[in-house]
């Protein structure tokens, strides 16, 4: 497929078919009275742009499991846990965010972290060793490091013409293409629309990230899929009856090892390793898949989603109408 | 050694050799600004260059001034004869192993002396990656640089990436060249190796299907168990192209410890 329009418009199908797909219309019922227990399901890397006159065009990157919360404590101040950088240059605006992190590790910051080498992190003051090389994953950590993160090392440098909200844009499209995220079932957001910057033709994300428009809440769901009761019915499937796997058609012996396919009305269950290997079999260098066709129902399903599908955080995101009084609009009147 | 220091004798004859064969300690390169970097670059006619290199280059230049001056004390093998002068004391010195890792010491050695021993008359040429040199050093050259090499592999990082040690700590950049056919055929071997110990360990690959961060080290120790040696800054390698998340200990302590101070509530 090419990569042009055609692309964007996969994308956006993509995004309505399956999915990033965070259902657009939830009953917002608040969950208070169920059992509830919060799933550390959302972790996002978001960017910060300075609508004050005196800082305008500064940019912050942080990280968050709820950027509701965020974007309030970041324009409140230190007092209100807003970050000593942001504090008392606000208001700032939650420009974008990129989620669908599969934990922590994987989006979060590690001060001391992948140096290219170890003149960097001499100069950074950091102890090159072993330890200082964890989680090298952090989505975040190189964002704001482009130069220092070995993963970047094709990044051209900010020119003085660009503004840095453009700069680290440009990054992040560099760092949806390369590992260890291009295969990540991550979603690139538009929280804000008035910012929005078409793709450059040529920096196009895999095409599995879906772009998304509008803001989200993370909300707290029950832990399995069963107790979340959110007019999905899914829960109490593989109790009772055995279920067999739809690829070796052995029999699933735990919950822990099986997989189900998302899309309603389909029951196809599988373990995870077969599910695996059926969706790998056009790339069997790789040990985890990016998506596949469903053996059963045959629709597309991304790997990520079947893994949030399982933990029961599949759809933990609800999108806000614009008619709603948005807690942005109430900052800003 | 302490007896002689305590004749007069040897004191004059330190007087007399101290001058010839100053041990300057290394300049704390890393530390300085720019502009001082290229003041010091332009005392050996070498042009700016941006920061890292300059650091670089400014160590390696040191590691051959540094060379000449133990060799010109003309001392022939340093061990023979340990206490004539401070040339062999300090060829002595150097020519100790960096503590924690003496296994490495004849493999550093080797490669390192033989890079030396090509790169002598090209103080600037700026590209220092590749590795294959086929001209023996000389004798008197071997003699001196490995044991310079031995105490200067540990910091110049990115002068060689054939030994083990480099390999596990100092990660080579993705634009460098590969180190030989050979390396990179033994390292597509390793690779492979890993990615069947994984796929037919199914509690480890399901893990890994589910995007449940591995413990780098128990990982690493797993796979020596099972005969796949494996250095960790390969595997990270080898785990980040197949996007795999994974910790190492002290990051997670870290992430323990950050929890436990804010209740839980993470931003």
């Amino acid at each position: 497929m090419p990569q042009g329009s055609t692309g964007c418009e996969f994308r956006q199908q993509r995004a309505v078919q399956c999915g990033s797909v965070y259902p657009l219309y939830l009953p917002s019922v608040p969950p208070a009275g169920r059992m509830v227990v919060d799933v550390e399901g959302f972790f996002g890397v978001y960017l910060l742009f300075c609508t004050n006159p005196k800082y305008k065009g500064r940019i912050y990157i942080g990280f968050t499991v709820n950027p509701e919360r965020r974007i309030q404590q970041h324009n409140g101040g230190k007092q209100k846990g807003g970050a000593w950088k942001t504090s008392g240059r606000g208001p700032w605006d939650m420009v974008l965010i990129v989620h669908g992190f599969p934990n922590d590790i994987a989006a979060l910051r590690v001060r001391t972290m992948w140096y290219r080498n170890k003149e960097q992190a001499e100069v950074s003051g950091c102890e090159w060793s072993m330890g200082v090389l964890g989680a090298a994953l952090g989505f975040e950590w190189a964002w704001q490091h482009p130069h220092v993160s070995r993963r970047l090392t094709h990044v051209p440098r900010k020119t003085k013409k660009q503004s840095s909200f453009d700069f680290h844009l440009l990054v992040l499209y560099h760092m949806l293409r390369v590992a260890p995220w291009k295969r990540l079932p991550l979603t690139l957001r538009w929280l804000r629309q008035e910012y929005h910057r078409a793709l450059p033709p040529l920096l196009q994300p895999p095409l599995h990230m879906p772009l998304a428009y509008g803001q989200v809440r993370a909300k707290p769901i029950g832990k399995t899929p069963g107790e979340k009761g959110d007019g999905e019915e899914t829960g109490g499937q593989l109790q009772g009856v055995t279920q067999r796997c739809r690829v070796c058609s052995d029999k699933l012996q735990s919950q822990d090892d099986a997989l189900r396919c998302l899309h309603p009305g389909c029951s196809m269950t599988a373990h995870i390793l077969c599910l695996a290997k059926v969706f790998l079999q056009s790339e069997p260098e790789h040990l985890i898949p990016v998506e596949g066709l469903c053996p059963s129902c045959g629709n597309s399903v991304l790997w990520g989603d079947l893994i949030r599908y399982k933990k029961g955080c599949y759809g933990d995101l609800e999108e806000i109408s614009q008619a709603q009084n948005h807690w942005v609009d109430e900052l800003h009147g | 050694m302490q007896k002689e220091l305590r004749t007069p004798v040897s004191i004059v004859r330190r007087r007399e050799l101290a001058p010839k064969v100053p041990i300057t300690p290394l300049p704390d390169y890393s530390d300085m600004d720019t502009p001082i970097l290229k003041k010091e670059l332009s005392k050996f006619g070498v042009r700016a260059l941006p920061k890292k290199k300059m650091v670089l280059k400014l160590k390696e230049i040191f590691r051959y001034t540094h060379q000449v001056m133990s060799s010109e004390s003309e001392e022939d093998v340093p061990s023979s004869q340990p206490h004539r002068s401070k040339g062999s004391s300090l060829a002595q010195v150097l020519q100790k192993p960096p503590e924690g890792k003496p296994r490495h010491q004849s493999n550093t050695m080797g490669s390192s002396s033989s890079q030396l021993g090509r790169k002598g008359p090209s103080v600037c040429a700026a590209k220092e990656t590749d590795q294959e040199d086929d001209q023996p050093p000389t004798a008197s050259q071997e003699s001196t640089t490995s044991s310079l090499a031995a105490s200067d592999t540990s910091s110049l990082s990115q002068s060689s990436n054939t030994n083990e040690f480099e390999t596990a700590f100092a990660d080579e950049d993705d634009d460098e060249p590969m180190p030989a056919s050979q390396a990179a055929s033994k390292e597509a071997q390793t690779a492979e190796a890993v990615r069947n110990f994984i796929e037919t360990h199914p509690e480890l690959h399901r893990r890994i299907l589910l995007y449940q961060p591995l413990d780098l080290a128990a990982l690493q120790a797993e796979l020596k168990q099972n005969g796949i040696k494996i250095a960790a800054g390969k595997l990270l390698d080898f785990l980040d192209s197949h996007c795999i998340t994974f910790t190492t200990a002290s990051t997670r302590k870290e992430k323990k410890s950050r929890t436990r101070r804010k209740a839980g509530k993470r931003y």
